[in-house]
């Protein structure tokens, strides 16, 4: 990668000064693109940290859709159950989770993405470019300009990529970072949610009865993916799930 | 960005952080977090990320003859001997004998291969401790995963030295 830059400048602080601006030019871009994203995993983060949440080594992930669906079988039980703050978790799950979707979803190709725009913002692209319009402009190129025209436009597609390089480097470096973000906060709130829910589930009468009626051991995850899996259809894709799901149980 | 939780959900969020602290786990998950130490594919793995990584913990008393492994079986188990021994066969022919701190199953479990030979309990009352490795959860136990293939790699090696120094001896 730096092989090309060398082509560019063979001085080297002229070089560090390139390639700081390229760095600090994608960077802007980057946090640009993924502003929302960014400051959203960075204010969970922050929130987790600075309350000491945990953060299982258990993959509750997995669990999540099996989870907000015990939450919707218990509110169908009682519906006043929840306490504000387990509502709150639960949107705050929703909502994490649908952003995570669309995050992955918009993931651009970091080719187009750089060609159709950061090529165009570039200061320092826009300055090149603009070297070389202003070389084309010359009437009656003499035979050494026409060659210095070429070694120009030879430099500055060799920069262009080396600037990609740069930029893609950052660009999957902030992507990588709020993808495992979201998946941190994520999989600290599902711990705490469930928790919750079978915290207040325990206190709502026509739940406890529900689940007497049913013959369910206990109130917790574990006994209702058991009575699930007695009752489901084995060995389909959703009985699959529920057995893996039983992992995190122990 | 400002979060929805205010003072009051931090609270239950900060008891609920006491009472999963204070969990203690189930008597089979105690009891193999008690001899871990004792099983090398364990080494150097903690005990939190331990918890996460296995599942299906149990603890299982064998008679005399039991099979305990079949050739060309499947199954994920991995067994700890805590009491009493166990014979290989192979071909009907006893191959090796297993002592109380050793494991075996490993290899066919993690590389998810058909056994390879029969293991059978050598004495009554053998009791060993089973259980299976969460090799999904790559998400959040990444290090003890690494950590596992490492000793597991280190424990195949161990395993190939004594074979090749077998090997020489019956050519001797």
């Amino acid at each position: 990668m730096s092989d090309t830059l060398e082509i560019v400048s063979n001085d080297d602080a002229i070089y560090e000064h390139i390639k700081e601006i390229i760095q600090e030019e994608s960077q802007k871009f980057v946090l640009e693109i993924f502003s929302f994203e960014f400051e959203l995993v960075e204010s969970h983060t922050n929130f987790i940290e600075e309350n000491e949440l945990f953060i299982p080594y258990e993959n509750y992930l997995f669990t999540k859709e099996i989870l907000l669906e015990i939450f919707k079988v218990l509110k169908m039980n009682d519906v006043e159950f929840a306490s504000t703050t387990l509502a709150k978790l639960n949107k705050e799950i929703e909502f994490l989770d649908f952003k995570y979707k669309e995050f992955k979803k918009n993931i651009k190709n970091v080719k187009l993405l750089f060609s159709n725009n950061l090529a165009s913002k570039s200061d320092i692209i826009y300055y090149l470019n603009s070297e070389i319009i202003n070389f084309k402009k010359h009437k009656n190129l003499s035979e050494n300009m026409q060659k210095e025209l070429q070694s120009l436009e030879k430099m500055f597609y060799k920069f262009k990529h080396y600037y990609l390089l740069e930029f893609s480097d950052i660009y999957f470096e902030y992507k990588t970072y709020i993808e495992d973000s979201f998946k941190q906060i994520l999989n600290s709130y599902l711990l705490y949610f469930e928790k919750l829910m079978w915290i207040e589930a325990k206190k709502s009468e026509k739940i406890v009865e529900k689940f007497n009626v049913l013959s369910i051991k206990n109130l917790d995850t574990k006994s209702y993916l058991i009575y699930q899996l007695k009752v489901m259809q084995p060995y389909s894709s959703k009985y699959n799930k529920y057995l893996k799901a039983l992992r995190n149980y122990k | 960005m400002n979060l929805d939780f205010n003072l009051e959900d931090i609270e239950i969020f900060l008891d609920i952080s006491e009472e999963i602290e204070n969990e203690s786990p189930n008597q089979s998950l105690k009891k193999l977090l008690s001899v871990q130490d004792r099983i090398d594919i364990f080494k150097d793995i903690d005990s939190m990320e331990l918890k996460a990584l296995v599942y299906d913990v149990e603890f299982k008393k064998y008679k005399f003859k039991d099979y305990i492994i079949k050739d060309g079986e499947y199954s994920e188990n991995i067994f700890f001997i805590i009491k009493g021994e166990c014979h290989i066969f192979k071909n009907n022919k006893n191959i090796a004998k297993l002592s109380p701190g050793e494991t075996f199953g490993e290899i066919g479990a993690i590389f998810k291969q058909e056994r390879t030979a029969d293991v059978v309990a050598a004495n009554n009352d053998t009791v060993l401790l089973k259980f299976k490795i969460d090799e999904e959860n790559l998400e959040f136990n990444a290090r003890a995963l690494a950590i596992l293939y490492k000793n597991l790699a280190f424990a195949i090696s161990n395993k190939l030295q004594e074979l090749n120094i077998a090997y020489i001896n019956i050519k001797k």
